[in-house]
């Protein structure tokens, strides 16, 4: 489904999610519930955040690929959907991490909302890739060099801008070989203070004028210090 | 000898720079050269990112104006050429330079500024631009009891890379890549901005906000000229303006004395309602493109108005490809 850009011809802040959702992502954390259940939590916070923010209402856009899951492979779940009209769904955790093949399903929308953007003439800040793991990568080797190696080109050819947390029980640095930028690790399961700290990020790009720099809020609240 | 230019403009700090307790980044200067026949002006937009755009963008928009009214001195012994992209270029050298000197190294990025300049005779003239900002104007056209003031547009467009919060500084190692050098038709009336200022009188896809422009200049009209500089600050300072733009804004208005001395009812060769201005840019350039074509059928009668200008703007255009193939062949 492609959007309206007539109705909204605000500049854009897009955001792509690479969310693990593999099986590892059923284990119990201690308040309960699982690391799945947090991260819809998490995601749900997301969406009150975008919709409270009136500036990030109309130009944050958003993207979900999962990892893992029921289908057990890298796939599509929300393709770009302006923060307005952004409805949170739960995810079900199961199956293996095709961590690379997600990364490279996330490069291929960030170039196709670029594509669309441009051609429609609205204005846009570098989109973000956000990637979210509890594990390590079960592609095979070729597939996760060919996967991270685009990841670097895309970062160093300033297409996008790569975030990569891990959670408790990452291969963290697996995960390092995404992105220059060194992983960051979630504390616990502090999904919801990573997903309000992700909203305020995107509504302070989404906020950016030419030359400035962009001040992004602490990641204390949520990032574990110490490894 | 009075010049038969008239101007104001102002600058005022964003309120994004009132909250983060940053100074004013934007500057501007105006210069008229002695026997008052040019006009030379510049602003400057200080990157939000870098640490001393104030004093960059100071330093390179007094500079640009002076070296720009030097200039037209120049003309008054020598027929313009493609000496005039050499000029520009040896003052954009020779500002870079100076800031190195205070900066104190070979890397400029505290000092990130972009750059609109012109300078404006008679019969026409030229603009150099690096970045965003925009200069935007109109050849009047007496048509019965109204006055087209968009007879002929011109606009210096903002450039940016490909992200919006990414531009073009004249402090960059890259800057030859990204400057260029327009000549002017013989304008009657133009606003010149950095891109808080821009915001007033171009939206989103540089198309103008008509309202805006035709409501302006017809309150400037009705006050003494003196009066424009107060009038503009205040126009940038309105509270209504926090809806425009949170940035640093700063405006520059120039009018001929009898472009704004008529008492005719201004209007649009045709009228952007908000709804055109909505539309996409590819509609808005096939129109521009359109207006084109019938402004060449029309032109014949207003030869001998555009006959002197014609010349410089040969020279220039051949300048400015000049310069497209040196920076081509610098760059690779």
């Amino acid at each position: 489904m492609s959007i309206d850009y007539s109705e909204n011809p605000n500049q854009r802040t897009p955001c792509i999610l690479i969310l693990d959702t593999s099986g590892s992502m059923q284990a119990a954390t201690n308040n309960g519930g699982t690391r799945i259940s947090a991260l819809n939590d998490g995601i749900k916070l997301l969406e009150q955040s975008l919709k409270d923010d009136s500036t990030a209402l109309v130009r944050v856009q958003l993207a979900i690929v999962t990892v893992g899951g029921p289908q057990n492979d890298a796939d599509l779940m929300m393709d770009w959907t302006d923060a307005i009209h952004f409805q949170a769904f739960p995810l079900k955790a199961d199956g293996a991490t095709p961590l690379g093949r997600g990364l490279r399903i996330g490069l291929q929308l960030v170039e196709q909302i670029k594509s669309d953007l441009k051609s429609t003439g609205i204005s846009y800040t570098r989109p973000w890739m956000m990637v979210i793991t509890d594990g390590e990568p079960t592609d095979s080797t070729d597939e996760w060099l060919r996967a991270v190696a685009e990841c670097k080109d895309a970062e160093s050819t300033r297409k996008v801008e790569i975030f990569t947390i891990g959670v408790e029980g990452a291969n963290m640095s697996k995960i390092s070989e995404i992105s220059s930028k060194p992983p960051l690790q979630l504390e616990g399961v502090k999904f919801k203070e990573l997903f309000v700290w992700l909203s305020a990020s995107l509504s302070a790009a989404s906020k950016s004028r030419p030359g400035d720099k962009l001040e992004l809020p602490s990641t204390d609240p949520w990032r574990h210090v110490g490894m | 000898m009075s010049s038969e230019w008239l101007n104001g403009g102002a600058n005022v700090v964003g309120t994004s720079h009132l909250d983060s307790k940053t100074p004013c980044q934007d500057s501007f200067a105006i210069e008229y050269s002695e026997d008052k026949n040019w006009i030379a002006a510049a602003v400057c937009d200080g990157a939000g990112s870098a640490k001393k755009s104030e004093v960059g963008s100071k330093l390179v928009a007094n500079a640009f104006a002076k070296k720009l009214i030097y200039l037209s001195e120049e003309f008054k012994t020598k027929q313009p050429g493609t000496w005039i992209n050499d000029y520009i270029i040896q003052q954009v050298l020779n500002v870079r330079n100076e800031l190195r000197k205070i900066a104190n190294s070979d890397n400029l990025e505290d000092y990130h500024t972009t750059l609109v300049a012109c300078l404006v005779g008679k019969t026409g003239g030229f603009v150099i631009h690096i970045g965003d900002g925009s200069l935007v104007g109109g050849v009047a056209f007496e048509d019965k009891n109204t006055l087209v003031i968009d007879y002929e547009r011109f606009i210096s467009e903002p450039q940016n890379g490909e992200y919006l919060n990414e531009t073009f500084f004249i402090t960059e190692p890259n800057w030859i890549k990204n400057i260029r050098v327009t000549p002017l038709p013989p304008l009657d009336w133009f606003l010149i901005g950095t891109d808080g200022g821009s915001a007033f009188y171009l939206n989103h896809l540089n198309i103008d906000k008509q309202d805006f422009i035709t409501s302006f200049i017809g309150e400037v009209r009705k006050i003494p000229p003196t009066e424009w500089s107060a009038k503009i600050k205040k126009i940038l300072e309105d509270n209504r303006a926090i809806n425009v733009t949170n940035d640093d804004k700063t405006l520059i208005f120039f009018a001929k004395k009898n472009f704004i001395n008529k008492d005719l009812k201004m209007m649009f060769k045709n009228s952007n309602t908000q709804g055109i201005a909505q539309e996409n840019k590819k509609k808005e350039e096939e129109q521009v493109f359109e207006n084109d074509k019938q402004n060449k059928n029309k032109a014949g009668f207003q030869e001998s108005k555009f006959k002197s200008h014609k010349l410089l703007l040969i020279i220039l255009f051949a300048s400015s490809l000049l310069l497209g193939l040196v920076s081509y062949f610098l760059i690779n």
